[in-house]
């Protein structure tokens, strides 16, 4: 059975979930930029109230260590999104290089193409991996290992877009009437280019901060007792049976940030179709 | 009639029969324990008792090795593998009267070249032994001495009073000579089937790096230091190796485990009735943080004692264990051998007296942090370097002490090192390196000369870096002295110098414990550690 959506509906760009998206992205910005602003316990500070559940005090209840988790929470908001927001300008920084390298050297696009396969190859999260096997651990080095991980996917997007905006019909033209290869790559291929990749960065976002959160997991991320979504998660897990609380609100924080950076994504996708 | 009743007795009677053969059965041959361990670095090259410091390779080699003598549960001393022997009234002089009818697992007979070969081995500098050879006496070890077939002479150049009571530990347990004659060190490290060959209940058959390693029973095992010559009653034990703690624990909630080893207090009291709990206090040095004496900011005795004065560890150790364990008042556990130090104050949590210290010592100056700086702007940091896995209770600790010592306006910054990487911190081809501030351990001894691994210059574990001739002097006259009393006033002085010092700062006692779960007669030594040879599954 198919459910036909209304032609009003299709048309909508703007849906409810957009404004709860956009909101919801808003207060986490602000409380990465501004922790100080919303927090009532410092991120380290103990106390003998170990394990509470949530309560009108501690909000989101308290860890092992008597430390507020909503507070951590907050102040593990500006590392689990630098990490992601520094991969992602990176990832989207040079696929924009790239794919404008590979439509001046356009020679270049097969084997940039293959070497972007062989890496894709590769899970994120294996190759991320793999990256901090040598680097070793810390918040530096699994931004590092993120943008490594992320980037072939981007590369490959990217060419596959400057392939099409190549041969489209107003490159054709453009070539025809003279216009320098250099003067091209601004005046047709960025202008073409950034908006698919700018698509791709919002969602990557997310999975940037699902990796980094998965690494900091792993007890390769921001090191304790820093706070960070993904070293939180880790801290409460051997806690489950006692305190789900520790868990439970840094995941479903990383949960509802995906969802809103899918809901942005989906926007901007109308927006531009 | 008379045929049915017949029948009726048939009918009760051979399922019985059978049902009783097959527990019998069960018990007897099939049975089969499995134990769960941390076993943490185990496989990094610490399967050698004689070269290996770590408690975890002396309670699983337990198993598989046996020491001339044994400990009962009063501190008294008791034959095992020796029936019985003399000490010269020098202390310069052990004879040894060995049994005459233990073999090895691999077939060699058990004799006084055995023993000579083992204690060669303990000494061999290639063993590079970094608890084996300091039990029996370190330098004052003048050698083993064949005088018979089963006599053998163990000499030392200085009386060392904790030989007899060392002797019993699993890191003197016996080899087969024919291993030692036949293996290479870096082979005896790595362990293995053909390699940990003893006398023990258990013989090593299968071993799978950091997952498990099989044993089977010894069935010509009959000198159990107990006295019984009864075989052991399963046939097999499963050592299954878990870090995680978590895991163990729900391992043994389950009953995939019967014995789980390495448990901490918070485990306890969400595992299941039928979970029974075997807790024994460590002897030896409690969990303790040892301040790096020769580098940087501890160098100066102040910051030290400000440093130790200024977390609240009770609290910490209330928070991380739900008041399982207590706080130590000294270096040494009380239940270790004579030498615990009644007057001791410990390092009570005194901030306002942190501060006094910090400020004498030209620490006036914070930052924007409120991190105390010297006059160049130098924050006053301390770097800690533990090795992972780094348990959750040990990192609750550290979380209180972090935010203890910034409000004396100390940063402390930790890092759990791959335990490769912090072998390379510790140590290198020249000694101790010590790059780091401050690192932690509990070390587990019966005996009080454990102090001299901590605290003498050139201790093997001096991670405090301490060089000082009094504490040397009373180390040394300790490790010699006969008269328990004077012995005992010895150690005293050296706790009352680390509480005026604050080189090594205890923070709680440790304690074994051990839960398990349809298992009867699990005997457990004087470290609470488990001895599988008379336990059996119900």
């Amino acid at each position: 059975m198919t459910v036909s959506t209304p032609l009003k509906a299709q048309k909508r760009l703007v849906h409810f979930g957009t404004y709860l998206a956009f909101a919801f992205l808003l207060v986490i910005v602000l409380l990465a930029v501004f922790p100080g602003l919303f927090a009532t316990f410092g991120p380290l500070e103990t106390s003998e109230n170990v394990r509470q559940a949530p309560n009108l005090e501690h909000l989101f209840g308290t860890d092992a260590s008597g430390r507020d988790v909503f507070n951590r929470m907050i102040f593990g908001t500006g590392a689990s999104l630098l990490i992601a927001l520094t991969t992602v300008t990176f990832a989207l920084l040079v696929s924009l290089t790239v794919g404008m390298l590979v439509s001046i050297f356009r020679g270049s696009q097969k084997i940039t193409a293959k070497a972007s396969d062989v890496l894709l190859a590769i899970p994120e999260l294996l190759l991320a991996l793999i990256v901090l096997a040598v680097l070793g651990k810390g918040t530096i080095q699994v931004g590092v290992a993120v943008a490594i991980a992320v980037l072939p996917a981007y590369i490959r997007v990217s060419l596959i877009r400057t392939r099409e905006i190549l041969v489209s019909g107003f490159m054709v033209t453009s070539k025809q009437l003279g216009v320098s290869k250099f003067k091209s790559v601004f005046t047709h291929v960025l202008p073409n280019l950034l908006p698919r990749m700018l698509l791709m960065a919002v969602l990557g976002v997310g999975t940037s901060l699902v990796i980094a959160s998965s690494l900091s997991f792993l007890g390769l991320g921001v090191q304790p007792p820093n706070p960070e979504w993904g070293a939180m998660l880790s801290e409460g897990r051997l806690e489950l049976s006692r305190a789900w609380w520790i868990s439970f609100f840094p995941g479903l924080m990383v949960l509802l940030t995906v969802l809103a950076l899918a809901e942005v994504r989906a926007w901007l996708k109308r927006v531009f179709a | 009639m008379k045929i049915k009743f017949k029948k009726l007795l048939a009918t009760l009677i051979i399922p019985s029969v059978l049902l009783v053969g097959c527990v019998d059965n069960l018990q007897d041959n099939n049975s089969e324990i499995t134990w769960v361990i941390a076993g943490n670095n185990l496989f990094n090259g610490h399967m050698d008792p004689h070269s290996s410091q770590l408690d975890a390779s002396a309670y699983l080699n337990r198993q598989i090795f046996d020491s001339l003598v044994s400990v009962d549960d009063d501190g008294g001393i008791k034959p095992w593998l020796a029936t019985e022997w003399s000490v010269s009234d020098d202390g310069l002089s052990y004879i040894f009267k060995l049994r005459e009818d233990v073999t090895f697992h691999d077939g060699e007979k058990f004799d006084a070249n055995a023993v000579k070969a083992n204690f060669d081995h303990v000494i061999a500098k290639s063993t590079e032994s970094a608890q084996a050879a300091s039990m029996i006496g370190g330098d004052s070890f003048a050698g083993a001495f064949v005088l018979d077939d089963y006599l053998v002479e163990l000499k030392l150049s200085n009386p060392f009073r904790p030989l007899l009571v060392n002797l019993s530990s699993a890191f003197l347990g016996m080899y087969s000579p024919k291993v030692l004659a036949e293996k290479s060190q870096g082979e005896i490290r790595a362990g293995g089937p053909e390699v940990q060959v003893g006398t023990g209940p258990f013989i090593l058959r299968e071993s799978v790096t950091n997952v498990e390693m099989l044993l089977e029973r010894n069935n010509d095992y009959h000198w159990a230091p107990d006295g019984s010559r009864d075989i052991p009653r399963v046939n097999a034990l499963r050592i299954l190796f878990v870090p995680d703690e978590s895991a163990r624990e729900i391992a043994i909630s389950r009953g995939d485990a019967d014995v789980a080893s390495n448990l901490s207090g918070i485990s306890l009291s969400t595992l299941p009735a039928e979970v029974h709990i075997n807790k024994t206090p460590s002897p030896g040095v409690p969990y303790s943080v040892y301040l790096n004496t020769k580098r940087d900011v501890f160098k100066d005795v102040n910051v030290r004692l400000a440093f130790a004065y200024g977390f609240d560890a009770k609290k910490a150790i209330e928070a991380a264990f739900q008041g399982e364990n207590e706080w130590p008042l000294s270096i040494l556990s009380p239940t270790t051998a004579q030498s615990y130090l009644d007057t001791a104050k410990g390092f009570a949590y005194q901030p306002d007296l942190a501060n006094k210290l910090l400020d004498e010592s030209g620490w006036t100056s914070k930052d924007a942090e409120g991190y105390r700086v010297d006059a160049a702007g130098k924050r006053l940091t301390v770097y800690w370097a533990s090795w992972t896995p780094f348990p959750p209770e040990h990192q609750v600790i550290v979380n209180f002490m972090v935010d203890d010592l910034k409000q004396i306006g100390i940063e402390l910054i930790h890092e759990a090192l791959e335990p490769a990487q912090y072998q390379a911190a510790y140590s290198d081809a020249n000694g101790l390196k010590l790059d780091f501030d401050l690192t932690d351990w509990s070390f587990a001894s019966l005996d009080p000369i454990v102090l001299s691994n901590h605290l003498a210059s050139g201790g093997y574990q001096n991670a405090s870096a301490v060089s000082d001739a009094e504490v040397d002097a009373w180390l040394g006259q300790a490790a010699i002295e006969q008269d328990t009393e004077k012995r005992r006033l010895l150690y005293q002085k050296v706790q009352e110098w680390n509480e005026a010092n604050a080189a090594i700062v205890p923070i709680y006692l440790p304690q074994s414990v051990v839960a398990f779960r349809d298992v009867a007669d699990l005997s457990f030594d004087s470290y609470g550690w488990p001895l599988f040879y008379s336990a059996y599954l119900l």
